[in-house]
């Protein structure tokens, strides 16, 4: 065995997932840890060299846009799989659960009676002040009651290793295509490694996703027509649209194959027009109708809003559903955990400071090089200030920001991500981790076992956004009794 | 909407193609199989001109001057700029320019690239194997690999695009199902192997003819094998024709026989059968203009008078089948993908 694989390797004072001290594996690390040992480092190279060529092959790519030109990338892929034992999911799984269940319930309850609000549990002016909210959509009755068919939430574990929940996405998540290929891949190049331990499949998922979006066709005697709606071969998402269609048997449509006719959906076949029941849609709210929202949007259908609210078509997910995912909306979702579910949170927020509360505010401005600031609305890692590392001139540029628009932002004090091993450089070093799980809500809650690990490639970085130079790597959650069958081989 | 009542490949499917889709698929087969011809007229060419590239200077001037009329780019402004540059004076030169050209909208590695952008935009019909074919051939093109490829060998990289298209064939036949989507595939392939073909024989073959009476007979027999090296025919045409190359017998071969894939009465049948099987009514009497148009040609070519082609200008003929074929693909376009 080659002990010298991670001999260079350290801890950096934070959570590892590997190692519980350098040298000495986690119980549930052991076995993949020794395989990789005795692989050394030739072989290791020669086999993450051969993942990269298989990416770009098969065209697993996103685009950058730089100058208007738009290049196609891989999404940089690290070999070394994150491990989650079977008892620490077992909770996230519970909890992820919990979480969504309360989201639906509060999109449902948002769009009508507004329980909520009338209880004192959130503002009312949190509510209207969302960006997202969708006055469109009050008193719009949705298939089902199901407004966020598929979650995507972001966790992150802090220096004791609790994990916590950073956000959710109840929009349009991308990334479950990565999740998918990346085990395929890893299972080509690196089978030796799935030996060492039994890893729960998660290859049913697109079947899981077409059974969330038959629940909701509002034609349930046929079988209903399902596309996924994609704004076109540009979108950085695009190679994902294409990969989810070709993995459900459904069709991948464009804003102009499809056309409103007495307000039903139908898309434009050689064969002529066909009806359309369920959109899984990945155009935001913005763009997806021109009549209803942007009338400059040439990505979505003119009219799809009126077949909506007819209840001719199902939209997954929901319109509106972005009043969920504000980011000044987040600090309540544990008030709406006990409000709707009389349950306390299993899964626990990143302490948040609401700037458009007065005394939230005063804190954060007195604080800003210790906290993270993020815009409510946005996402991707854009509009963030990272207060610890920021030069002074950016944090006054924030603190301006705030004093005008306290609601457009939320602080948060710097959580430590977990760090992991990567191989950068012929050499194991640790790379700060997230997690995002996917969560299907139809006739069922279904969590996909894992999830994507997003990965800050940059030493140091916290950000893993794929736009921020971020990669990913395989996430394998074990079967229940398997922790240790590799370990004492 | 009838159409789909009444026609069981349309019916079959659980969901007919999307209009867009099928479009894609088409430009998919038709750029892939001009990507071929491009590199089967210049490995050619290569060959020729190292051949008898010192006899007959001027007629060797002509061929390489019909060079982008054969390749359908002749009368494209930004081709007309560069045909007067110094480097179009030259095989080589004007081969690269055909093949890498960054203004030439139909070089060969543009073809690919739009071939490849065409299945990527309808991921969900083409098969994986094909789609990672068409991918990796693609990358083996980009940026200045195909610049050094080129200049290793450029014959090299021809025969890397007639193998590369060769497997694109056989993937399409074996991992799609024989459906709407293989039918549009097959058309564009064959409606764009039809056209090039006849493009060859009546380019080339014109000049050969104005030039007959210089020509030594030996040198004669290599520019006609060369015409039909170019439509990929020669070992074909031989088993059926030994001796001396005949140019009315090649022309017929190429037109009329049946039995030979890269011929254009093999195609304009193929292409036929296709496309009957997209008709929506039960007679020929409701076929659509695209079937009535390469129906009456089939038949024309199924019928000919062998010496149908031996008049005075059988080039004319081709002339009138490009013709014909082109009406076909604008027919195919307003019926299917608008």
């Amino acid at each position: 065995m080659d002990l010298v694989m991670f001999g260079k390797y350290e801890c950096n004072g934070i959570f590892d997932e590997m190692f519980a001290e350098t040298d000495v594996p986690r119980p549930h690390y052991t076995a993949v840890h020794e395989r990789i040992c005795s692989m050394g480092h030739t072989a290791f190279a020669r086999r993450q060299g051969m993942t990269d060529a298989s990416f770009r092959n098969q065209g697993i790519t996103f685009t950058v846009y730089n100058d208007n030109t738009g290049v196609e990338r891989i999404f940089p892929f690290d070999p070394v799989p994150r491990i989650i034992p079977a008892e620490e999911w077992a909770r996230i799984e519970s909890g992820l659960a919990q979480r969504l269940t309360a989201l639906n319930m509060f999109c449902r309850d948002i769009y009508h009676e507004q329980h909520i609000v009338r209880e004192g549990v959130i503002p009312a002016d949190m509510i209207y002040s969302a960006k997202m909210f969708r006055r469109e959509m009050l008193g719009v009755r949705v298939p089902k009651d199901i407004y966020i068919h598929i979650c995507g939430t972001d966790l992150i574990r802090d220096r004791a290793g609790n994990y916590l929940i950073l956000e959710d996405n109840g929009r349009t998540p991308s990334g479950v295509s990565y999740v998918l290929e990346n085990r395929a891949v890893m299972k080509r190049v690196f089978p030796m490694l799935f030996g060492a331990c039994r890893v729960r499949a998660i290859e049913d998922y697109p079947l899981n996703l077409l059974h969330t979006l038959r629940h909701v066709a509002p034609r349930q005697d046929d079988e209903p027509n399902i596309v996924v709606l994609t704004p076109g071969i540009f979108n950085s998402a695009y190679y994902e649209h294409s990969f989810l269609a070709r993995q459900m048997g459904v069709q991948m449509v464009e804003g102009r194959d499809l056309v409103v006719v007495d307000n039903h959906v139908y898309m434009r076949t050689v064969a002529g027009l066909r009806r359309v029941d369920v959109i899984y849609r990945r155009v935001d709210d913005d763009f997806i109708d021109p009549l209803s929202f942007r009338p400059d949007s040439a990505l979505g259908v003119a009219g799809l809003m009126n077949a909506y609210r007819c209840g001719n078509v199902a939209l997954a997910n929901a319109v509106g559903t972005g009043v969920a995912d504000d980011k000044a909306i987040y600090p309540y979702v544990p008030d709406m955990i006990r409000f709707y579910l009389k349950q306390e949170p299993i899964l626990n927020n990143v302490p948040t400071y609401i700037c458009s509360r007065p005394n939230d505010c005063a804190y954060v401005l007195e604080h800003l090089h210790e906290l993270v600031v993020k815009a409510t609305n946005e996402s991707g890692g854009y509009g963030m200030l990272m207060g610890h590392q920021a030069i002074s001139a950016e944090r006054a540029k924030f603190a301006e920001l705030i004093r005008q628009d306290p609601r457009n932002y939320i602080a948060q004090p710097v959580v430590e991500l977990s760090q992991h091993p990567s191989y950068i450089d012929r050499e194991f070093a640790g790379r700060r981790i997230d997690l995002r799980p996917y969560i299907l809500y139809g006739e069922k809650v279904m969590v996909m076992p894992g999830g994507l690990t997003r990965v800050a490639l940059r030493k140091g970085s916290l950000v893993v956004n794929s736009s921020q130079g971020g990669g990913s790597k395989d996430t394998w959650v074990l079967e229940a009794d398997s922790e240790l069958v590799g370990g004492v081989q | 909407m009838m159409r789909a009542e009444t026609n069981p490949v349309l019916n079959n499917h659980v969901s007919p193609m999307l209009v867009r889709a099928a479009d894609g698929m088409y430009w998919m087969g038709r750029y892939m199989e001009r990507a071929e011809q491009i590199a089967r007229v210049l490995l050619e060419h290569e060959s020729m001109v190292t051949d008898v590239g010192d006899v007959n200077v001027e007629l060797q001037r002509v061929l390489l001057r019909s060079l982008p009329g054969i390749l359908g780019v002749d009368l494209l402004p930004e081709v007309q700029t560069f045909l007067q540059e110094e480097a179009a004076q030259s095989f080589y030169g004007l081969a690269q320019y055909l093949t890498l050209g960054a203004t030439n909208p139909n070089s060969l590695v543009h073809s690919l690239t739009r071939a490849r952008e065409n299945a990527r935009g309808m991921r969900e019909h083409v098969s994986a194997e094909m789609w990672e074919h068409i991918n990796t051939l693609y990358w083996s093109f980009q940026g200045t690999e195909a610049q050094t490829r080129f200049e290793d060998s450029a014959s090299d990289l021809f025969r890397a695009t007639i193998q590369g298209a060769a497997l694109f064939h056989g993937l399409v036949d074996q991992t799609m199902a024989h459906g709407q989507g293989w039918i549009f595939t097959r058309m564009g392939v064959l409606l764009e192997r039809i056209d090039m073909t006849c493009r060859i024989l009546a380019i080339r073959g014109r000049v050969l003819q104005q030039e007959d009476a210089n020509l030594d007979p030996g040198v004669r027999n290599l520019h006609w094998m060369s015409v039909l090296r170019a439509c990929g025919a020669l070992e074909a045409y031989r088993r059926q024709h030994v001796g001396d190359m005949d140019p009315a017998q090649i022309v017929r071969f190429m037109v009329l026989d049946p039995g030979f894939p890269r011929t254009v009465a093999f195609s304009v049948r193929t292409a036929y059968g296709a496309v009957t099987q997209l008709r929506t009514g039960r007679s020929s009497r409701q076929a659509d203009a695209a079937e009535r148009i390469l129906g009456r040609l089939n038949t024309q070519l199924e019928y000919a008078d062998p010496g149908e082609l031996d008049g005075a200008d059988p080039f004319g003929y081709l002339q009138d089948i490009q013709v014909r074929v082109a009406l076909a693909a604008e027919a195919i376009r307003k019926a299917y993908f608008l």
